[in-house]
């Protein structure tokens, strides 16, 4: 009988994530699997509810992304009351939609990714933090800092609101923008993209400094997906077409959000919760695809805007076909971070940003709308149906992590089989497997978070199934 | 004078996990302020002796606001592996890993305002036993019923700091 190992960072009621790893009698590893144990209760809750309600309750699904579900949301219910917003409306949604990016985006990689990169794998866990960011290179951790509070100031210009906005409404937005806040808004963005620019160097410098490392790590082929420009194919992250292509690159479809049931289905394992989402006409598992950075850049033709565009072509050049390996995630990552900014302040500039031509009004009830846009973590669908009242019947939501479950799982695997030595197991190695993780920014946590769970656990366990070590980090 | 800041935390879509809410606006009303609404996080009406946010997690950014105040005092739901109903437990600053989730523990938030100003504030939990935590609203009738004491302990606190007029109208 093989040994099994357990990483749990369970912090929530319900267990939500962890990761399984099993250990043949010769301590190596045999599989080791991603499970989520939550049930996402959040659509059959909304059942029942008025459609208009949704954009200000979807943003409690989510913590760290209340703008994507909050907009999102709203595009689904446009189409319910049959209404298109007015331009100046859709300039402002999309402005709050870059704040959200850039603050998600700057939290991730100096937060959660570059502690690995900056201090390494194998530093003690008690310094591999972002307090150990702060002391080993305290002028990025405040420009890290900045970044982040940028992007949520942003969106607490536009809604009022830092988490959790009230700002986006069947039919356009609730608040115009004033040139003052504009003004204020559009001031810091070169410093901001000159951090995103540091950041974004360190990346690249880590990656080209472990070419060797980051070839075996979790790098794979899959399909990709994510939204384009259908006029340019430019990455596009507000609005757009889903595009879908394949191992190779090439295009297996590029379709309008609100079809997605004709080309996605979701296939279930007894062994987790999140389900698998893939391409339909190819099955499963042929189908599989990854989103988030590493697949809307692997899809798109450029982007639209000059710096993040010159990056961009440096990011294509690694490959004649998609760009595999997921630690390639946080370069792609910072390129959309350099977008968001620049995107900004082009909705900035726009004259038509401060008109008070904000909302067209409904007079009707469609009964169904599908809202899709890229959240920071990849292509998000909203989709409700409602009776003639406008009260909802039925409510379905794909989250960005869900898209990327398979492709989780198989990072897991394979950095647990390439990287994890069963008889002489370190903390650095099981780090490795949790940065596989990390690279693809999963949400998976944020419907509710009480105090007093388990810490992250590690099990061994022998061939009877006896504890043999326990490896506990707060 | 000393100053408090009240964070409360949770989803008050998920029953008991929204305690904090509650607590804050109980804690407002005896300080004779206007209660949060629900979608309401507070940092419009900070600059008081004793000031409240409300929030779904706690986020870094936070840090820049939490730096001016000499005391934290965190509001949060636990589960039953906690025996007391109200616990109450004084923070060091320090990081606890997040792992892969985006969720940053109120000692790790210490610690980053440690960093940024070389001096972590008083940090003190309360958290307050829940029972339900599905999805829906309002507290159940066991969580509800230990409100009074979370906010008697929040007011022994701020005492604590600034003292005994503090959380008296401020």
């Amino acid at each position: 009988m093989g040994r099994k190992v357990t990483i749990e960072p369970v912090t929530r009621i319900e267990g939500h994530a962890r990761v399984t790893i099993y250990l043949d009698d010769e301590g190596d590893v045999e599989h080791a699997y991603f499970n989520v144990d939550q049930f996402r209760g959040f659509e059959r809750f909304s059942q029942g509810r008025m459609f208009f309600e949704m954009p200000a309750i979807t943003p409690r699904i989510c913590g760290i992304c209340p703008v994507s579900h909050h907009l999102a949301s709203a595009k689904a219910c446009d189409q319910i009351a049959g209404v298109e917003p007015p331009r100046p409306a859709n300039l402002l949604r999309e402005l709050m939609h870059m704040g959200q990016m850039i603050q998600s985006h700057s939290m991730h990689f100096f937060h959660l990714a570059s502690p690995d990169l900056v201090l390494g794998f194998d530093a003690d866990p008690a310094i591999r933090n972002v307090v150990g960011i702060i002391n080993a290179a305290p002028e990025l951790a405040l420009k890290a800092v900045k970044l982040r509070q940028y992007g949520q100031e942003i969106i607490r210009t536009l809604s009022g609101r830092r988490i959790h906005p009230k700002f986006a409404v069947p039919g356009g937005v609730n608040k115009a923008l004033s040139e003052a806040d504009r003004d204020t808004m559009l001031a810091p963005i070169d410093d901001m993209i000159s951090y995103m620019q540091e950041g974004l160097a360190i990346a690249k410098g880590w990656l080209e400094a472990n070419q060797e490392l980051v070839l075996k790590f979790a790098n794979f082929r899959s399909g990709y997906m994510g939204l384009v420009d259908p006029k340019t194919g430019a990455l596009e992250l507000y609005d757009g077409e889903v595009r879908l292509v394949d191992r190779d690159g090439d295009l297996l479809e590029q379709y309008d959000g609100r079809n997605y049931l004709d080309y996605i289905a979701e296939h279930v394992e007894d062994w987790s919760y999140l389900k698998f989402p893939y391409y339909k006409k190819l099955g499963w598992p042929d189908g599989v695809y990854r989103v988030a950075p590493l697949g809307r850049l692997n899809v798109a033709d450029c982007i639209s805007t000059p710096l993040a565009n010159e990056e961009f072509k440096k990011f294509k050049a690694i490959s004649d076909g998609p760009v595999e390996p997921s630690l390639y995630m946080h370069y792609a990552r910072l390129i959309e971070d350099i977008y968001a900014a620049e995107h900004a302040r082009e909705l900035l500039e726009d004259p038509d940003i401060l008109s008070t031509e904000i909302v067209n009004e409904s007079r009707t009830i469609t009964g169904e709308g599908v809202g899709t846009i890229e959240a920071p973590r990849g292509t998000l669908f909203h989709h409700y149906k409602t009776d003639e009242n406008g009260q909802l019947t039925d409510v379905n939501l794909i989250v960005a992590t869900g898209h990327n479950n398979w492709a989780m799982s198989t990072a897991v695997d394979m950095v647990a089989k390439e990287f994890i030595d069963g008889k002489n197991m370190t903390e650095g190695q099981l780090n490795r497997v949790e940065a596989a993780i990390r690279a693809y920014d999963p949400c998976l946590s944020c419907s509710t978070h009480a105090i007093g769970q388990m810490p992250i656990v590690v099990e061994v366990r022998g061939p009877d199934g006896e504890l043999v070590k326990r490896i506990q980090r707060d | 004078m000393k100053r408090t800041l009240v964070l409360g935390f949770g989803n008050v879509y998920r029953r008991d996990d929204g305690v904090a809410y509650v607590v804050l606006n109980a804690l407002r009303e005896r300080l004779g302020r206007p209660v949060l609404e629900i979608d309401d996080d507070g940092f419009d009406d900070l600059g008081h002796a004793v000031d409240t946010v409300l929030l779904h997690q706690l986020v870094p950014e936070l840090a820049e606001t939490a730096v001016s105040y000499d005391q934290l005092v965190f509001v949060d739901a636990h589960v039953s592996e906690i025996e007391e109903p109200v616990r109450q437990e004084v923070l060091e600053a320090c990081f606890r890993s997040a792992t892969v989730s985006h969720q940053l523990h109120p000692c790790t938030l210490l610690a980053l305002v440690e960093g940024l100003r070389g001096k972590a504030p008083r940090g003190v939990l309360i958290s307050v036993r829940g029972y339900d935590f599905d999805f829906g609203e309002g507290l159940s009738k066991e969580t509800a019923a230990l409100v009074p004491e979370a906010v008697e302990r929040i007011v022994a606190m701020i005492d604590h700091v600034a003292g005994k007029s503090a959380a008296n109208g401020v």
